[in-house]
């Protein structure tokens, strides 16, 4: 169908594997985007918790969430121009 | 003679502006007075902690002991958290994404250590902040069941009916940990202290907590 809609030779290896690779590509990066909310959400949780128990650490944990939260943001972006 | 104008006739303030004077924990508490302020907190049994506080603290209230879960109760976590950072280099050995090209194999195992990392800082902000707080006034029971649940229990002292403490099998019994079970007159009929350290000096501390509570009330000890 796909062959037919397009106009794609996928009988040639090199268009079906590229074809194959791109649905890979979108999987995973639908994958590393929902990781991407959680990773969200895991910043604002803290400050709720940070607000519930008052510690001298909780700007730590803070910390440590936003640098997880921009590490995904970081590697997505690589991913979408590597991949 | 008639006083008219007597100063040392003391004013009787309305319940709610009459403030209780709470004597120091280690004056009556046996258990509290063995213990050091607990500066390390990172640790699972915080007696007379510095430096931390709760949200719906009172003025005049003071954190006695804090509580979480005993560390051994996320071995099973850290080891899971474990094997999945081992997960890449097995499923590398067994070639297991071998028909997808370096970079993909590369992009695949990134996303997967960041996730392990995620999952190792969420089971350990859940184990840190989810506290069971014991103050001069009450109990306060902290959940965080996972990221997006919130429960905040608490009770006070003189509302406490009953106290056990139950510690099963051997590795409780090993690490001394035990879950502790507070029934209330209040409306959350019981208030479950799981899995906490040092299970027979916690219930020791609440029996005299409770007891310092009716000598508050027998003796009217307010301003």
């Amino acid at each position: 169908m796909l062959q037919a809609t397009l106009g794609l030779n996928l009988a040639d290896p090199a268009l079906a594997t590229g074809v194959f690779l791109m649905g890979v590509k979108f999987i995973f990066m639908i994958g590393v985007f929902t990781y991407l909310v959680f990773a969200f959400i895991v910043v604002r949780q803290i400050v709720v918790m940070k607000n519930t128990l008052i510690t001298p650490v909780a700007p730590l944990l803070q910390l440590v969430s936003w640098a997880h939260f921009l590490t995904v943001v970081f590697f997505g972006l690589v991913f979408l121009l590597i991949l | 003679m008639v006083k008219i104008f007597d100063s040392t006739t003391e004013k009787k303030l309305p319940p709610q502006d009459q403030e209780i004077v709470h004597r120091h924990v280690d004056e009556y508490s046996e258990v509290m007075r063995a213990e050091q302020p607990a500066t390390n907190i990172w640790a699972s049994y915080l007696p007379k902690p510095i430096g931390l506080r709760f949200d719906s603290q009172e003025k005049s209230e003071h954190v006695l002991l804090v509580l979480r879960q005993h560390p051994f109760t996320q071995v099973g976590k850290i080891l899971a958290g474990v094997l999945m950072f081992l997960a890449p280099f097995f499923a590398s050995s067994v070639g297991l994404f071998s028909f997808l090209p370096g970079s993909y194999q590369m992009s695949f195992s990134i996303m997967w250590w960041i996730m392990t990392f995620g999952f190792f800082f969420s089971v350990f902000i859940i184990w840190f902040f989810n506290v069971y707080i014991i103050t001069d006034e009450r109990l306060i029971d902290v959940d965080f069941h996972s990221l997006i649940y919130k429960d905040i229990a608490s009770a006070k002292l003189d509302k406490i009916e009953d106290i056990s403490a139950v510690t099963g099998g051997a590795i409780q019994s090993i690490f001394d940990f035990g879950t502790i079970k507070v029934q209330t007159a209040g409306s959350k009929v019981t208030i479950d202290f799981a899995d906490v350290p040092h299970p027979s000096r916690v219930t020791k501390l609440l029996n005299e907590l409770q007891l310092e509570e009716e000598k508050e009330k027998i003796e009217g000890r307010v301003n």
